[in-house]
């Protein structure tokens, strides 16, 4: 199931504190979906280091949706190809 | 790794900003003592011995530190390069300001040239380490265009003042012998002031104000505009000597208002951007970089009605400081606390609890700072008119310093603390 957080208000580092926390409770199965305004370029390797996957799109400026997932489970809704760059 | 135009695996050790920001109390403390001890005479001209050791005091030994440890940290960061040998690099900086600082601020203040030129060489020979680094780094650096020209500009700006002020030192003791001395200070003045340090801090400024305060970019114009205007300027100001004193002298004016107008134009658009921020809380760092916008409006204002160099200097220099302070106590928690996540992470301590970041430089500290930094600041202006007022600008001062090294001190040991928890198994308290 899809769990959800907007952190677009937040300053920094505090996306990553909320971000880290809601993956720290999210229920094994779920995914979690991060509106945020930036890029949230540090995350990534704290997500790779702690056994996650991620997809980023950017929406529109100032707006990035992130889907992150257990790397032990399929993309969720199978949208589309995992890039073979990322982790 | 390089994503959304940012390499934050390029980004350096904790360790080398620090060593770099720890210089700045100590420094700052060394400036309010000589304001405190000589104010008077530091108000009275701007060629007085102790005008000159409490400058060189803020400009090499409490600004340039912190700005040369922001730029280790960002530049790798927003323009995808690292620095190499980073560490040594910070380390040898570090040294060559400290040291240079001091003795450049002790030759002008007991009027020892020997002193002074040896603090020279030291000091340079620290820029110097710092200035082959930021070539070597921001030669191939490709990220974010503009922000690049602006700090490729401003390193450049640094080596120029460094050359002249060298020159100047030579010039004072008999060494060289210069046609129209006076120009040659005021060029090596706008270098340093408007160049180095009002080109970096506008750069930076463009990027980290709506990074920390959820505000609208500032227009790409701008950026762009800036660095070119700036450095046009500045390339202008190297032509004066070679005109008649007087002809040099209204150019000069000419040159100076334009230089006025750049910068006001930058910190009217900060005001602009920073009142439309998403976030409306205001904080101690916001109160210090808007302190250090409206310092600049105020220069301006001094300079067009010919009050006093001092006092045109004061406001630039505290305007530089006000938005330096703010910045470093916005870096100083968040560089901490993304060190200490870092390692949480990568050596899979999730069960040790971190700091949360307001623990890491709590709200009160930040205001205490502030608040003195302030009052430092306005009591020195008002020194100005009442001459003893010097005196408690320079203990204001001193508190500022104190406080600040408390609050770098705090962090520091808190992380410390944080770090050997780490290296405990089972451990699952938090850091502070």
């Amino acid at each position: 199931m899809e769990q959800s957080i907007d952190v677009s208000a937040l300053e920094p580092p505090e996306p990553l504190e909320h971000i880290l926390d809601a993956l720290a409770d999210l229920p094994t199965g779920d995914w979690l979906r991060v509106r945020h305004r930036r890029d949230p370029v540090p995350l990534y390797r704290m997500l790779q280091d702690m056994g996650y996957r991620w997809d980023t799109t950017c929406l529109a400026p100032e707006h990035f949706e992130i889907l992150i997932w257990p790397a032990d489970m399929p993309q969720p809704g199978g949208a589309g190809a995992l890039d073979p760059d990322r982790p | 790794m390089n994503l959304g135009g940012l390499s934050p695996d390029k980004a350096p050790p904790v360790e080398a900003p620090l060593t770099l920001f720890y210089l700045m109390p100590f420094f700052l403390g060394l400036a309010g003592l000589a304001l405190a001890w000589q104010g008077d005479q530091v108000l009275a001209s701007r060629w007085a011995p102790a005008a000159l050791a409490t400058t060189h005091f803020l400009v090499l030994g409490a600004l340039a530190p912190v700005m040369c440890g922001a730029l280790l940290q960002m530049a790798p960061v927003l323009l995808g390069t690292p620095y190499p040998r980073v560490r040594l690099v910070a380390r040898l900086t570090a040294a060559g300001l400290g040291l240079g600082g001091v003795l450049i601020g002790g030759g002008f203040l007991f009027t020892r040239p020997g002193l002074l030129l040896s603090g020279g060489f030291v000091a340079i020979a620290g820029l110097l380490v710092f200035l082959a680094g930021s070539y070597r780094a921001l030669r191939v650096a490709s990220g974010r265009r503009e922000t690049l020209w602006a700090v490729r500009l401003a390193a450049l700006a640094l080596a120029v003042t460094i050359a002249l002020g060298l020159t100047l030192a030579m010039v004072r003791y008999g060494w060289l012998e210069l046609p129209q001395h006076l120009r040659w200070i005021d060029m090596h003045v706008a270098w340093g002031l408007a160049g180095w340090i009002g080109l970096l801090l506008a750069g930076v400024g463009m990027e980290i104000i709506p990074l920390f305060y959820i505000t609208p970019a500032f227009a790409v114009r701008l950026k762009r505009l800036l660095p070119l205007a700036l450095s046009a300027l500045l390339l202008l100001v190297f032509g004066l000597p070679g005109f008649a004193a007087s002809l040099s002298q209204s150019l000069w004016q000419g040159l100076v208002a334009a230089l006025f107008v750049v910068h006001l134009l930058y910190n009217a658009n900060a005001l602009y951007v920073e009142q439309r921020r998403q976030r409306p809380r205001r904080d101690a760092n916001l109160w210090l970089w808007q302190f250090s916008h409206l310092a600049v409006f105020a220069a301006f204002f001094a300079w067009v009605v010919d009050v006093s160099n001092s006092l045109v200097g004061i406001l630039l220099l505290g305007g530089a400081l006000s938005f330096v302070v703010g910045s470093l106590m916005k870096i100083l928690p968040f560089l901490t606390w993304l060190d200490l996540q870092q390692r949480r992470v990568a050596g899979g301590h999730m069960q040790v609890s971190l700091p949360r970041l307001r623990a890491l430089l709590p709200e009160g500290l930040a205001n205490a700072v502030a608040l003195t930094l302030g009052a430092a600041m306005i009591a020195t202006l008002c020194g100005a008119m009442v001459p003893y007022l010097t005196i408690p600008g320079g203990i204001l001062l001193m508190a500022c310093a104190a406080l600040l090294a408390y609050a770098l001190a705090r962090a520091a040991m808190i992380r410390r603390r944080v770090i050997a928890q780490f290296a405990l198994p089972g451990r699952c308290s938090g850091g502070v």
